[in-house]
């Protein structure tokens, strides 16, 4: 069931109404059984696998705090359980092939002879139920109703694609139950909508668009590309901070908070600022989660530098089980060392850290690291890592494309269908000023003090937009396949 | 406490709700452009379309048409394939299939044949089941632009195609019920729920039903302010490399520039051509769905009925397939599809002519399996008119046409 489709415009309405109507007792079990049953619409089987999990876990977490000497047995357990289950689901063929490469010349290892679903969200409650039995170990207290339990690892709202959260934040809420507020709909429906306007206005008109580069980047000259990856950097945000903005939405007419997942990431002055920006409780996650534990950086540079590399080149492969995943990875995990190192220089020559400082310094900054970040998208986009080589080498030589009978160094300007091709180079320019323009909002509270009635015409714009322009066939969240 | 008095606080803030304001703004502006369509005043009409399918091309000329054809040529792209091809030949000359929608050949061919001057028009659309056949003929085919015959050529697949959804999901379907919803059909024509849902809303909502409008509107100024930016015939021709446009044709509905489809006519290089489309027919006929074949024989019927119901002469024509094409059919499908094609006609007046003959159409005649080229379509039209002409039942609706 996705988020853009008339089954879920029905199905939350529904749940909503029967949350609220409930007696306080039955809204936990109410919000567990709709979450399983939105689970299940998509391959009802794969409930096992949820349901299997969070019984397994709720008992690991109660076993590590309650063992005296075996904590560290249990914790092992636990973390191996829930590795080797997204392991065999997500990265079972990455490392078949990658074994069969790599003992060809000795060994033929054979093909794995059955097929392997990946079920929906795995990587995301695998992380959570991660988070949960190493915090407990910690020493956080385990989560005492497992029913609050089940629903922290299956809360429809943020079921698919997150946010992570953070069960010390969220379960809490449950044994505080909120009260019924109209307030409630007026923080969640506009969310809702926000997030319906980002990915079936923008995100999907763009998927359009950059699906023909991506997937023809030989007919395409250098300069096209730069324009294919601009779009696909805005169809990336637009596609997962629209879905984060629904899932937090539609937790606030239940009255639950869920963690923001976004902060205007490409006004971000660094590499390390924009992780703090983009995805937010992923990379706080990998730094909790495998920096920290890895030493983190209390250490040599050297040592500093592997924990970088290494969690981020876990992190890119958490994003999918492929090569241009884990060069993905990797190249953020070098640009992290580069910039610490960077960090480190700056400090030393005051003139360097006046001028980074400086206005027109931290606007470079931000131009050049929305430009870093950019080549990361390539990387990631394409569908192999050949096809991100191709691309790459494009873009850097300004590679120009035959034409009719001349080369020419874009081709874009003469494609005039589908509209958005001639309207991508109108639509880039709006998103690009209207993240600085947001950027700027949201350092005053002009959108909280404005008048209710500019309040409720944006919530009708909103509405009419989306109910007029949603295309018909709108592709699955980007986050989705994770 | 009542529960009205604990309802009160709530009731107070829900007033005070920004959301619902928009919500009742949104109901408001809903009942507005109902009342304005009501009143004529509604800007779009339903030939105004964002995208430009085929049954949008034909079904715009057809409107601009001033005289009422005498023949409406009905069928899917076999049907298509032979007209274009056929006119492609007979005038050596390439042929749009976007904005050519008669057949020069056959009104030649049957001036000759009887004497008299027919005119047509072709109503065969790709992908055309029958019970597009019926939406078509029940909607557009009415009133002053009532044709007086209509040759459906048809073939199995219009009976039973696993690249089906739904009879509503057609492009043709989803076109014609912008014109006029067909009623009697809206819902049985939906297989699922949340299709049926998606209908029950659009008629509960005029903005929801009326979202191909905006979707116009919006494409309308885009186009506009393309125009003005130095984008030439951004209103009308397409020039986008063709992996490009199929590309976009996975996600984005059926769309194509008046230049886009050209049907030459026969040159020295083509003559040889033959593409093996048989891995498509097979995944169409992979598992004969009962369902589906028996929902549009009843659509055929309801057509063949309706014909009957209005004085239009009907001729079935069974398409000329190649023997692979049959051979890829569930064993006994084009028997029962005979079979059933001859009990309707039998029962509803109308007149069925096998064209499947494979002495008339060897295989060089075809494009693929199941579509004529330039060469047969023009062999196609010189076998129908004798056929039209040889036969005397036939001849004699033939000549009552006129």
């Amino acid at each position: 069931m996705l988020f853009n489709s008339l089954q879920y415009a029905l199905f939350l309405p529904l749940v909503v109404a029967l949350y609220w109507l409930s007696p306080q007792k039955l809204r936990v079990p109410i919000l567990l059984a709709a979450s399983y049953l939105f689970y299940m619409s998509w391959r009802p089987i794969f409930i096992l696998l949820i349901f299997g999990l969070t019984v397994i876990n709720y008992f690991f977490g109660i076993a590590i705090s309650k063992s005296e000497n075996k904590k560290k047995q249990w914790l092992i357990a636990a973390t191996v359980l829930n590795l080797s289950t997204l392991v065999y689901f997500k990265y079972a063929y990455f490392l078949d092939d990658v074994a069969r490469t790599l003992l060809k010349p000795v060994f033929e290892v054979p093909h794995i002879p059955f097929d392997i679903v990946l079920p929906l969200a795995i990587s995301f409650f695998v992380f959570e139920f991660i988070h949960y039995t190493v915090d407990i170990y910690r020493g956080s207290a385990p989560v005492k109703s497992f029913l609050s339990f089940a629903l922290f690892a299956s809360f429809f709202p943020t079921q698919i694609a997150g946010p992570i959260k953070r069960f010390q934040d969220f379960v809490p809420q449950f044994l505080n139950p909120p009260k019924f507020s109209i307030d409630h709909f007026d923080k969640g429906v506009p969310l809702i909508l926000l997030g319906l306007f980002k990915k079936v206005l923008i995100a999907d008109n763009l998927t359009f668009f950059v699906q023909g580069g991506f997937a023809h980047p030989e007919h395409f000259s250098g300069l096209d590309l730069w324009v294919f990856a601009y779009a696909f950097a805005f169809q990336i945000y637009f596609d997962f901070s629209g879905y984060t903005d629904i899932a937090r939405g539609s937790a606030n007419l239940f009255g639950y908070k869920v963690p923001i997942n976004f902060n205007l990431p490409y006004l971000a002055s660094n590499i390390s600022d924009f992780w703090h920006r983009w995805h937010i409780s992923l990379s706080t996650w990998l730094r909790d989660y495998l920096f920290i534990p890895l030493g983190g950086s209390r250490g040599s540079n050297l040592f500093t530098a592997r924990n970088l590399l290494l969690t981020m080149t876990l992190g890119g492969l958490w994003h999918g089980a492929a090569t241009h995943f884990l060069v993905w990875g990797i190249y953020h995990g070098v640009a992290l060392v580069l910039h610490r190192e960077f960090q480190k220089i700056k400090k030393s020559v005051s003139w360097l850290a006046q001028a980074v400082d400086s206005l027109a310094g931290k606007c470079l900054s931000v131009f050049l690291t929305f430009h870093v970040v950019l080549i990361g998208w390539v990387l990631f986009r394409a569908e192999t890592m050949t096809s991100a080589t191709l691309i790459l080498k494009k873009m850097f030589t300004l590679e120009t494309v035959q034409a009719g009978a001349q080369a020419v160094a874009m081709y874009l300007p003469s494609v005039n269908y589908p509209l958005i091709y001639p309207s991508v180079f109108l639509l880039l320019p709006i998103l690009a000023v209207s993240h600085l323009v947001m950027g700027r909002l949201d350092s005053t509270d002009v959108v909280k003090r404005s008048p209710k009635f500019l309040k409720a015409a944006w919530c009708l714009m909103l509405m009419l937009l989306i109910m007029e322009f949603s295309p018909d066939k709108s592709p699955r969240f980007i986050y989705f396949q994770f | 406490m009542t529960r009205l008095q604990e309802a009160k606080p709530h009731l107070q803030k829900l007033a005070k709700s920004y959301v619902a304001w928009a919500l009742l703004a949104l109901v408001g502006l809903d009942v507005s452009c109902r009342i304005a369509d009501h009143f004529g005043v509604w800007p779009v009409t339903a030939y105004d379309a964002a995208h430009r399918s085929t049954v949008f091309w034909a079904a715009k000329d057809f409107k601009e048409e001033k005289r009422t054809p005498d023949i409406t040529l009905m069928g899917s792209s076999l049907m298509m394939a032979a007209v274009h091809g056929g006119d492609a030949t007979y005038q050596n000359a390439s042929q749009k299939v976007a904005l050519h929608h008669k057949s020069s050949l056959l009104e030649d061919l049957l001036r000759k044949k009887f004497h008299t001057d027919y005119s047509t028009f072709s109503f065969s659309l790709s992908g055309e089941m029958a019970s597009d056949a019926y939406v078509l003929a029940d909607t557009l085919l009415t009133g002053e632009k009532q044709p007086k015959a209509i040759i459906y050529g048809i073939a199995p697949r219009d009976l039973m195609d696993n690249a089906l959804k739904s009879p509503a999901s057609t492009e043709i379907f989803r076109f014609v019920s912008r014109v006029k919803d067909p009623t009697d059909v809206a819902i049985p024509a939906r297989n699922t729920f949340w299709s049926v849902a998606e209908y029950g809303l659009g008629k509960l909502s005029f903005l929801y039903e009326h979202r191909p409008d905006f979707l116009f509107l919006q494409h309308d100024a885009t186009k506009e302010i393309l125009a003005h930016l130095g984008y030439k015939d951004i209103k009308d021709e397409v020039h986008t490399t063709y992996e490009i446009r199929r590309q976009a044709f996975i996600e984005l509905p059926e769309d194509s520039g008046p230049n886009e489809v050209v049907v030459h006519p026969p040159s020295a290089s083509s003559a040889n051509e033959y593409s093996d489309n048989l891995p498509e027919y097979r995944y169409r006929y992979s598992s004969f769905k009962e369902k589906q074949f028996k929902e549009q024989v009843s659509y055929l019927e309801r057509f063949l009925a309706l014909g009957q119901e209005r004085g239009i002469k009907i001729i079935l024509v069974n398409m000329p397939l190649t023997k692979d094409n049959v051979d890829t059919m569930p064993a006994g499908f084009y028997d029962r599809y005979m079979k059933t094609i001859g009990d309707l006609c039998s029962k509803h007046q109308a007149q069925l002519l096998d064209l499947n003959t494979p002495a008339d159409f060897p295989k060089r005649y075809f494009a693929d399996s199941a579509h004529l080229n330039s060469q047969g379509g023009e062999r196609f039209f010189e076998v129908l008119s004798e056929r039209l002409f040889d036969d005397s039942q036939v001849a004699s609706t033939m000549r009552g046409i006129k």
